[in-house]
């Protein structure tokens, strides 16, 4: 059998198998796509529970979904619907989108030899990108987390190219400004 | 910072992955989905030889149904515009469905000159809720998860605790709407679920959101599913689950209700049976003022072929504040008297338009493109007015996955005021239009009334 994690494999590969009853194929998207998607969910709602559901959930439709409705890469509809559904649940609920996003960021680990500088910096850059506009946030979290092209971006926040550039290019702007005292990282 | 370092600094982090129970939950989907498609493909299979057994009895049986559908299309219902008039008691029986009568409320018809609204109220009783839709107000809920857990405690008996992504008593997920037309209003399951649990019905936003969020997480690692029903211990210990997706028609879905009650009770041990009479779920919905002078709306609204009804019901409230409901009121009671309600107010009835329950698919007032709702004082004898309204909305918005809704309707209603007490005795807007995703879309119709007292 061949190895779900593979990088041969594509998620329409993936999405086939799983509809011919491949368990592991399922898990071989999930491992793929889990870790920067939950991140996201996160960043959006502020709240690691409700980004568990929405992730649930996103991975419920994107089985449940026409195959006609799925490009090679599942990647821009499981995003998507997340943003969708965070979307749906801020407007129902008090929670306010953004307010929490030191919850997402402080999920985040790095290679640090010493955890009192990796906490520090922790801090600082999630109280960062804390203080940027909501949209310029979700910029940084898509291209730098999750590792998608302007493109993508676009069209999973459903706005121009040029307007997705632009608010990473200003994030990154302002993130260097609040950042101006961390010049001398460990 | 230069953007190059920032860039690097931000790139000596990485997303961790996420907790390991979300994987089993994603993984439990995903069998349950592939076992239905299994059972799915395999079924005709296995029915084949029943179906060629009873093959001139199925023939027979959809040339019925279809004759049924066809006589549906083709004949007008009084009622519908330009449909045929009333000819007769026959007719009226035909069309006015007496069962309708047991849905809450009945509109009063105490002012002289409602008989010019008989085709309105033709009309409502043709989109009201049936008797066996409304079965599940039967079972004795409780709605406050504490109180059920302190009964289940003092009364020694596992909670059949059900949980929904909304409000599962108003509007709420698709699933949960079948479930609670279905299996929920089955004489067998409201027997065995009243007699042997307590039941509980809650918002799994709400939990989420409240105290019950570790409870709520402690039943998914037990039994991992999205929502749905869980049969639970007093201490807190999953004895059975169910997901609360459709089955295979009803009787398969009940069945599989059954079937979990029975594994929750087997593993919990025999219990004494129960007799509480079901309480009030709603007692301001649709009737009377509460005490800070705002009133609650009942909402029907469902899917509808030629005037008829023709799906389920959506169940639902909308609550008017008293500054908005005496917008509702004529500024002076003369016949001829018009105004118009406030285009906010004219806003918050978009709701109506959509017949799936799920609040997902609702158009809320920020999606009008149009609402308007008139009024005018068509009548003032006897010490009541009659006030004829009319309205019309259209709406635009999206599904959670970004696919286009659009609705559109128009509607007609009479509210009936006392006169010398200055107060409504009672509201009816009935609307038909189109809601689904463009360029297609569903004949739908809705139902909004109160009054001022229970009849």
């Amino acid at each position: 059998m061949p190895n779900v994690l593979s990088t041969e494999s594509s998620d329409g590969d993936l999405v086939g198998r799983f509809r011919a009853g491949d368990l592991e194929a399922l898990l071989g998207l999930y491992r793929r796509y889990s870790g920067p998607l939950y991140l996201y969910a996160c960043s959006l709602t502020g709240d690691p529970a409700c980004a568990e559901d929405l992730v649930q959930e996103a991975f419920v439709r994107l089985m449940s979904v026409g195959r006609e409705r799925l490009r090679e890469s599942v990647r821009p509809f499981l995003y998507t619907i997340v943003r969708n559904l965070a979307r749906d649940e801020s407007r129902r609920s008090s929670i306010e989108r953004g307010h929490a996003p030191a919850l997402a960021f402080r999920a985040m680990r790095a290679e640090f030899a010493d955890p009192g500088s990796l906490k520090r910096l922790e801090q600082a850059v999630a109280g960062a990108l804390e203080k940027l506009p909501e949209e310029q946030r979700e910029a940084v979290v898509l291209k730098v987390y999750v590792g998608m092209t302007f493109d993508e971006i676009a069209e999973v926040v459903g706005v121009p190219q040029g307007t997705a550039i632009s608010r990473y290019r200003y994030a990154i702007g302002k993130l260097g400004e609040l950042l101006a005292d961390k010049e001398e990282v460990p | 910072m230069n953007p190059e370092d920032v860039e690097r600094l931000l790139g000596r982090f990485e997303p961790a992955p996420p907790p390991e129970r979300l994987e089993q939950n994603v993984l439990a989907e995903g069998e349950k989905l592939l076992r239905r498609e299994s059972e799915r493909a395999f079924g005709p299979t296995r029915r084949a030889r029943e179906t060629r057994r009873w093959g001139i009895a199925g023939v027979a049986a959809a040339c019925l149904i279809l004759s049924a559908v066809l006589w549906r299309v083709l004949v007008p219902r009084p009622g519908d515009p330009g449909g045929a008039p009333c000819q007769g008691a026959n007719e009226f029986e035909t069309h006015l469905d007496t069962a309708a009568a047991a849905g809450p409320p009945a509109f009063p018809t105490g002012a002289p000159s409602l008989e010019t609204y008989a085709p309105l109220f033709r009309r409502a009783d043709a989109l009201k809720p049936l008797a066996e839709e409304l079965r599940w107000q039967n079972i004795p809920w409780v709605t406050d998860l504490e109180e059920a857990q302190r009964l289940a405690r003092t009364e020694r008996r596992p909670l059949f605790l059900w949980v929904s992504s909304d409000d599962p008593l108003g509007r709420c997920c698709s699933c949960a709407a079948g479930l609670r037309v279905g299996p929920l209003s089955q004489e067998e399951a409201i027997r065995r679920i009243s007699a042997s649990f307590v039941p509980a019905a809650a918002d799994k936003k709400a939990l989420e959101k409240g105290n019950h969020k570790e409870f709520l997480r402690s039943l998914k690692r037990q039994n991992p599913q999205y929502h749905g029903i869980w049969i639970v211990s007093p201490e807190g210990k999953v004895l059975a689950g169910h997901d609360d997706r459709k089955g295979k028609g009803l009787e398969g879905w009940t069945r599989e209700i059954i079937e979990t009650l029975e594994t929750g009770l087997k593993a919990f041990g025999p219990v004494e049976p129960r007799t509480v009479a079901p309480p009030d779920l709603f007692p301001h919905r649709g009737v009377g003022v509460q005490p800070g002078g705002s009133v609650t709306l009942a909402v029907y609204t469902r899917l509808m072929l030629k005037g008829g009804r023709d799906g389920p019901l959506a169940f639902d409230s909308l609550t008017l504040s008293m500054e908005e409901w005496v917008m509702l009121f004529p500024p002076r009671v003369a016949v001829g008297e018009e105004w118009g309600v406030p285009e906010a107010l004219a806003r918050k009835f978009c709701r109506i338009l959509s017949p799936v329950s799920d609040p997902d698919f609702m158009p809320r007032p920020e999606h009008a493109k149009r609402a308007e709702l008139r009024a005018a004082v068509a009548s003032v004898e006897g010490g009541t007015a009659t006030v004829r309204l009319s309205g019309r909305w259209e709406t635009e918005h999206s599904t959670p996955d970004g696919k286009p809704l659009r609705g559109s309707a128009s509607g007609e209603g009479v509210a009936v005021l006392d006169v010398r007490k200055k107060t409504m005795l009672s509201f009816l807007l009935v609307t038909t239009g189109v809601f689904g995703q463009p360029p297609e879309g569903r004949e739908c119709g809705a139902v909004v009334e109160w009054t001022s007292t229970t009849p």
